[in-house]
């Protein structure tokens, strides 16, 4: 067993579990946010995807160990209070979500790529997002609200 | 049970490799394997990610290094890179996705050994050597030298890469690493090839190198003879690159691809890097990935 | 102010999904549920093979393993009639295997243990011994009978009352159900006869989220289960036959479900035994597959190989259309059976006028994953065999294919039209829609552009296809719906249809509030939990808007009746007098807005008079089934696409379309169905496509091989409307969840073989892999 302090959402918390164990287990199990979701098991989906230093990270196949000194974001970090972020209110505004299971991972994608580049070309959003399969929505809207939100942080 | 942990300095992560344990830097291809169940994570890992020994990007007159965990994300917007050894920025552009490359670095990229890896034939290309490091010594290994076989490479267990080496470029001269892809992000090269090449003042070429990835059972150099030394880039010597390119290809049928098909497009692939090393070593910018700044490979 | 049908609205379900508060399968967390134990499945690793022996006795002793159970433990009965899947019971399949495997991936033993890892490991030492048959994987091989899957005396054990049917439909050999219709007479005109076969491969329906089951069984005896499934009711239906229990004492609850696409329907062995096995562990038990378990033990779609024949004159009459398909059920017939009659042979026509047609059906088995439905089941393989069919017929007659479809396309003006094929379209103007595709796609410059590209003899060469469709909605009966207006005027919509991202919550909520006056933030949609609502049937093939979203209309309005009439006794004033403001949510007499009453002012009437009436005036439930009055959302679309000819390479650059969904109740979301659908079929153009080797196994089992559409396949969508008002019920709706997908997949297919069709390519099969381009570029330089 393996001892760790995550830092998760700027709250830190004292872990201990294998040492083997990826980040979104223990993230779902230890830490108790189950807003970050698995949808494969080859690290090809991006449904896990949180941010490590404000970059983004697929926590099912990132070790949580290592993820210790670092800080974790996670949807569930994103909204102030009952205030969405903009890209949240985005894609609610433009109809981004339709299941909402790629949703978590998809918005921590695109605040990184935000956070990188406030003012992405179409092309630009598209690489953002490239790492995160959605099967409901075409992504049409997603990346409009992606777009939108840009706008909007700027 | 595995033990982890976290390399303070290189002295450590050098201990820790010489008393058995395997280091990960971004797992993107360790910690992925062992949850496809391809390969148990080992029984010890050392994170060698944050040692500053293996960080960065430095050009001197005769030499670059490019510090073993140097991020593809890194490479594909280094301006030294970019400029001057542009295969390997294009091809750390087109691995994985933005999280892939923001995690996934040089060193994993080499010392795993695949043959369908992006950066190896823009290190073949270029030049390059891997510089490995135990707790007794240090030594360079070419690129042809370090890949044995898919997924095996010649480095011992104990050995630490901590950097890749290359020459510094001459003037006039470009490269470029293009891959033919199903799809553009999270994808495996079907084939994919690059290119370096330096030309005279006239435009024609003095030296010129070619690689292909996936068509092999590791990165393939290709002899060009004189396909196209002393010759200027134009539709006859560049037939000539892809007929030699087709011709050393030895790749396999797959899933994604037949034998018959590896071997024709990697020709094709070969003519386009070919193609676009020129026209940047002519002092054309080609935006990085020229993959996608002609639209080569990929679906959109 | 209430939000009118036609709006796009913002969903008002989306908080919790974009703050990660929605709880899905593997979130839920009940007190029921505590202390779960964790289940692994030993699955075949052989697609055909007979299962000689499975020894769990050193599993059993494994650490943590609380229980291991094989085929030969009769745990639970198998599903054998009561799917009222139309074929023999001896196509059922056994909850365990046992007596053969017949596809890799089946299910032969189940571990139960205290932690996940422990049923790994302990899944690992059971051994099972198979000898090996011959794997039946090609459809010719499959029809010849020369290896059979079915034999008398495979049958896993039934019901006991339902008798020994044990060889039922043995004596079929590989084909589980056949059919055909013939009818029309065909024109001796018809002097042109094209013929091509045409393949629609293996789908999997791959929602974002894989399966999970979480059940426990209460100390009254009661079952609780949830379930990421399609169909609550239906599976408690199942449920109480299976395990002989009153449906009252289970319940099942859907939590919010990441997609389904037809993969889940909660028919699979994996999900009935979990019930079972948490009634002999007496512990609760959570299963949730992988994704490689998914694709690997989950239900799949399309499977199926046309032969199409096109009967047509030298000028472009279509006169008749002749169909052989053959439909790989998979090893075990589940829903994909029911396909053919229900919703492909009434697609016979497609939207043309077509005088006769001769359509044959045979359903095979072989060894794979059972075929049940994926979004667009039973028709977006036809629409897309028949539209490529088309283009051929154009392409041997020398006539544009625009032309083609012009001179057949059924006429605005005889609808409702019932077809040859015995289905009754409703209203909708398709040749419009086919002028307005190609006007809003500049049909004719890119007919020019194309011309010049081939003249220039550049590497990159564009085609440009189209398809026309409408298709049939709304099958499976009627939908019930409660409405409920609460003291407080909020409101509570139940229904037994359920979303897996169908955006129900807002559809449902501005349905109401269309009627009712009241803010759809302050109606609330309950769906998916049987112990809320006596019957529902899910969201399978676009039925829900057409069933519930009528049954909460006329609830809605029972309730605005019984409401004037208290809003009547306050204003002192005759009911008929009285109306409701539909914007305000406010009750006036007529002519007098300025003297209101609200709806708490009116709640409170009623429970100040609850003598007057018949229970609760301000709650109602509906029950609204069209009789047989399907409806047929369709449209047009052109898709263009760019050829690399030196690799293959295929790029959508364009997709325009115009689609006729009824009256949308919110075109957001419409277009969103839209979007998922086009991008479905996109996929299926592309890359997606389910592969077996030759020895049954499955070559696709993950992300990277299975290649669903990402963000960067895309171009922008182009989409345009036609709102037609369907006749077939009071509120004109059709249906838009599968629509995406029909015109996409063979407008796409169709650009793609134009691109070539210069160099005399006639057809590639789907998908149109760059190799597969690249081969049939080729070939066709060989034989110049
Ligand atoms: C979704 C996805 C997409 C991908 N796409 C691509 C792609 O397009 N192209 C491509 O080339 N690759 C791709 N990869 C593979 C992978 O991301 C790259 O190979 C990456 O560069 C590996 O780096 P890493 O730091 O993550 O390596 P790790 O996984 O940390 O390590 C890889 C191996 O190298 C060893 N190792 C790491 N660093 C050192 C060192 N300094 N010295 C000695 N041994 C070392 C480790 O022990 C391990 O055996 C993809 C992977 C994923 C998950
Ligand atoms: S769960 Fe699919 S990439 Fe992490
Ligand atoms: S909204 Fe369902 S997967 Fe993206």
């Amino acid at each position: 067993m393996h001892h760790m302090n995550l830092d998760v959402n700027g709250m830190s918390y004292p872990i201990t579990a294998d040492a083997s164990r990826n980040l979104l287990s223990v993230l779902r199990n230890e830490v108790g946010l189950t807003g970050t979701k698995e949808g494969c098991d080859d690290c090809e989906c991006g449904a896990c995807m949180v941010l490590l230093d404000g970059q983004p990270v697929n926590s099912c196949s990132y070790l949580a160990a290592q993820a210790e000194g670092r800080a974790v974001t996670t949807i569930e970090g994103l909204a102030d209070g009952d205030d969405l972020h903009p890209l949240q209110a985005k894609m609610l505004e433009l109809g981004g979500v339709q299941c909402g299971f790629c949703t978590p991972g998809m918005i921590m994608s695109a605040k990184a790529l935000l956070d990188r580049n406030p003012e992405p070309s179409e092309e630009e959003i598209r690489i953002g997002l490239s790492g995160n399969l959605c099967r409901c929505t075409g992504y049409a809207k997603i990346l409009a609200a992606v777009g939108e939100a840009a706008v909007e942080i700027r | 049970m595995t033990t982890f942990s976290i390399a303070q300095s290189l002295d450590q992560a050098l201990q820790a490799l010489a008393d058995g344990a395997r280091p990960v830097a971004g797992g993107t291809d360790l910690v992925v394997g062992s949850r496809q169940g391809k390969a148990p994570l080992p029984d010890t890992v050392i994170a060698i990610d944050r040692l500053d020994e293996l960080a960065g990007i430095s050009l001197s007159d005769d030499q670059l290094r490019i510090g073993a965990m140097v991020t593809h994300a890194q490479l594909m917007v280094d301006p030294i890179i970019a400029e001057h050894f542009s295969a390997i920025a294009d091809a750390a552009a087109l691995v994985g996705s933005p999280s892939t490359r923001n995690v996934g670095t040089l060193g994993g990229n080499v010392m795993n050994g695949s043959p369908a890896m992006d950066t190896g034939a823009p290190l073949i290309v270029l030049g390059a050597t891997a510089e490995l490091q135990t707790t007794s010594g240090n030594r360079q290994v070419t690129m042809e030298e370090l890949w044995v076989s898919p997924g095996k490479t010649s480095a011992n267990a104990d050995e630490l890469c901590v950097a890749l080496n290359m020459p510094a470029r001459p003037a006039n001269s470009g490269s470029a690493y293009v891959r033919l892809e199903y799809r553009r992000a999270m994808e495996i090269a079907v084939v994919g090839a690059a290119a370096s090449v330096t030309l005279d003042d006239g435009g024609m070429v003095t030296d010129a190198r070619v690689a292909l990835t996936a068509v092999a059972a590791t990165i393939l150099a290709v002899d060009l003879g004189d396909a196209l030394a002393g010759k200027p880039i134009d539709e006859a010597s560049l037939a000539a690159v892809a007929k030699i390119a087709s011709e050393t290809a030895t790749p396999i049928s797959d899933l994604r691809a037949t034998d018959r098909y590896r071997r024709h497009t990697v020709g094709v692939m070969a003519r386009r890097a070919v193609e676009a090393a020129g026209r940047r070593a002519g002092g054309e910018t080609i935006a990085i990935p020229v993959n996608r700044t002609l639209g080569i490979g990929a679906s959109q | 102010m209430s939000q009118k049908t036609g709006t796009s609205l913002g969903r008002v379900e989306d908080a919790a999904f974009l703050t990660g508060r929605a709880r899905y399968i593997d979130d839920v967390r009940h007190p029921l549920l505590d202390g779960a134990a964790f289940v692994v499945f030993v699955r075949s690793t052989m697609a055909h093979a007979r299962l000689v022996s499975v020894d769990a006795s050193e599993a059993k002793n494994a650490p943590g393993v609380l229980d291991v159970v094989v085929g030969a433990d009769h745990v639970v009965h198998p599903a054998g009639p009561t799917y009222g899947i139309p074929v023999g019971h001896v196509f059922t399949q056994p909850v365990l295997a046992e007596t053969k495997v017949r596809y890799v991936g089946e299910p032969i033993a189940v571990v139960v243990a205290g932690t996940h890892q422990q049923a790994v490991d302990a899944a690992e030492l059971v051994i099972v011994d198979l000898e090996p048959l011959v794997p039946v994987m090609d459809f010719d091989r499959a029809l010849s009978d020369d290896v059979l899957l079915f034999e008398p005396g495979d049958a896993p054990q039934f019901q006991p009352s339902a008798g020994d049917h044990s060889t039922d439909g043995a004596e079929n050999g590989n084909i589980a159900f056949e059919t055909s219709l013939t009818a029309g007479d065909l024109n001796p005109d018809a002097t042109v006869v094209v013929s091509e076969r045409v393949w629609n491969p293996r789908q999997a329906p791959a929602p974002m989220e894989p399966r999970g089951i979480a059940t426990a069984w209460d100390d009254a005896g009661d079952l609780h289960v949830w379930a990421a499934t399609q169909r609550p009711h239906g599976f408690r239906a199942q449920l109480a036959e299976f395990y002989e229990l009153p449906e009252t004492n289970i319940h099942v609850i859907a939590p919010e479900v990441g997609g389904a696409f037809g993969g889940k329907v909660s028919r699979s062995v994996e999900e009935h035994i979990l019930p079972a096995l948490a009634q002999r562990v007496g512990r609760p038990i959570r299963w949730t597959d992988t994704r490689s378990e998914f694709l690997a033990s989950g239900t799949q779609g399309r499977a199926e190989r046309y032969d199409m024949t096109l009967h047509g004159t030298p000028d472009g009459m279509i006169r008749g259309i002749g169909v052989n398909l053959v439909k790989d059920l998979g090893a075990y017939p589940g829903v994909g059976t029911y396909l053919a009659n229900g919703y492909t042979i009434p697609m016979a026509c497609g939207t043309y006028d077509i005088g006769w047609v001769d359509f044959s059906v045979t359903c095979i088995v072989t060894n794979r994953i059972t075929v049940g439905a994926f979004r667009g089941a039973g028709r977006a393989p036809y629409l897309a065999a028949l539209e490529r069919i088309i283009d051929i017929y154009a392409n041997d007659i020398g006539m544009d294919p625009s032309d083609v479809r012009r001179r057949n396309l059924i006429q605005p003006d005889t609808m409702p039209v019932t077809t040859i094929a015995g289905a009754t379209y409703d209203e909708a103007d398709y040749p419009a829609d086919l002028e307005r595709v190609l006007a809003e796609a500049g049909y004719n410059d890119l007919r020019a552009e194309q011309v010049e590209r081939r003249a220039s003899g550049a590497a990159k060469q564009i085609g440009i296809g189209m398809a026309s469709y409408c298709h049939k909605t709304a099958g499976g009966g009627g939908e019930e719906a409660h409405v409920r207006v609460n003291p407080d005027a909020t409101a509570v919509v139940t229904t037994g249809t359920t979303s897996q991202g169908h955006s129900h919550a807002t559809a449902w909520a501005q349905i109401a509030s269309d009627v009712l006056g009241i803010d759809p933030a302050n109606i609330s949609v309950v769906e998916g939990n049987t112990d809320a609502i006596a019957s529902g049937i899910g969201a399978v093939g676009s039925r829900s808007l057409q069933t519930a979203g009528l049954a909460i209309h006329n609830a809605s309005t029972t309730i605005a009746e019984n409401a004037k009439q208290l809003a009547a006794q306050l204003l002192e004033a005759n009911a008929s007098d009285v109306v409701l403001d539909t914007d305000t949510g406010s009750f006036h007499v007529v002519g007098t807005p300025a003297i209101s009453v609200g709806w708490v002012d009116v709640a409170a009437e009623m429970t100040a008079s609850p003598a007057d009436t018949e229970g609760d005036e301000l709650s109602c439930g509906e029950y609204y089934n069209n009789e047989g009055r399907d409806t047929y959302p369709s449209g047009a679309a052109v898709a263009v696409v760019e050829v690399d000819i030196e690799t293959g390479h295929v790029r959508l650059t364009r997709f325009v379309s115009v689609d006729d969904a009824g009256i949308r109740v919110n075109p957001m979301i419409v277009d969103g169905q839209l979007h998922g659908g086009i991008a479905n079929g996109l996929a299926q153009v592309f890359g997606e496509e389910v592969i077996y080797d030759d020895d049954g196994n499955l070559l696709t089992s993950n992300f990277m091989d299975y290649a669903i559409a990402s963000i960067d396949w895309f171009p922008q969508f182009e989409l345009h409307h036609a709102a037609t008002a369907s006749s077939h019920n009071a509120l004109g709706f059709k249906a838009v969840g599968e629509s995406g997908v029909m015109a996409a997949t063979p407008a796409m297919h169709n650009a793609v073989v134009d691109a070539l069709s210069h160099l005399g390519v006639r057809h590639i099969e789907l998908p149109c892999t760059p190799e597969r381009v690249w081969q049939s570029i080729a070939a066709t330089v060989r034989t110049r």
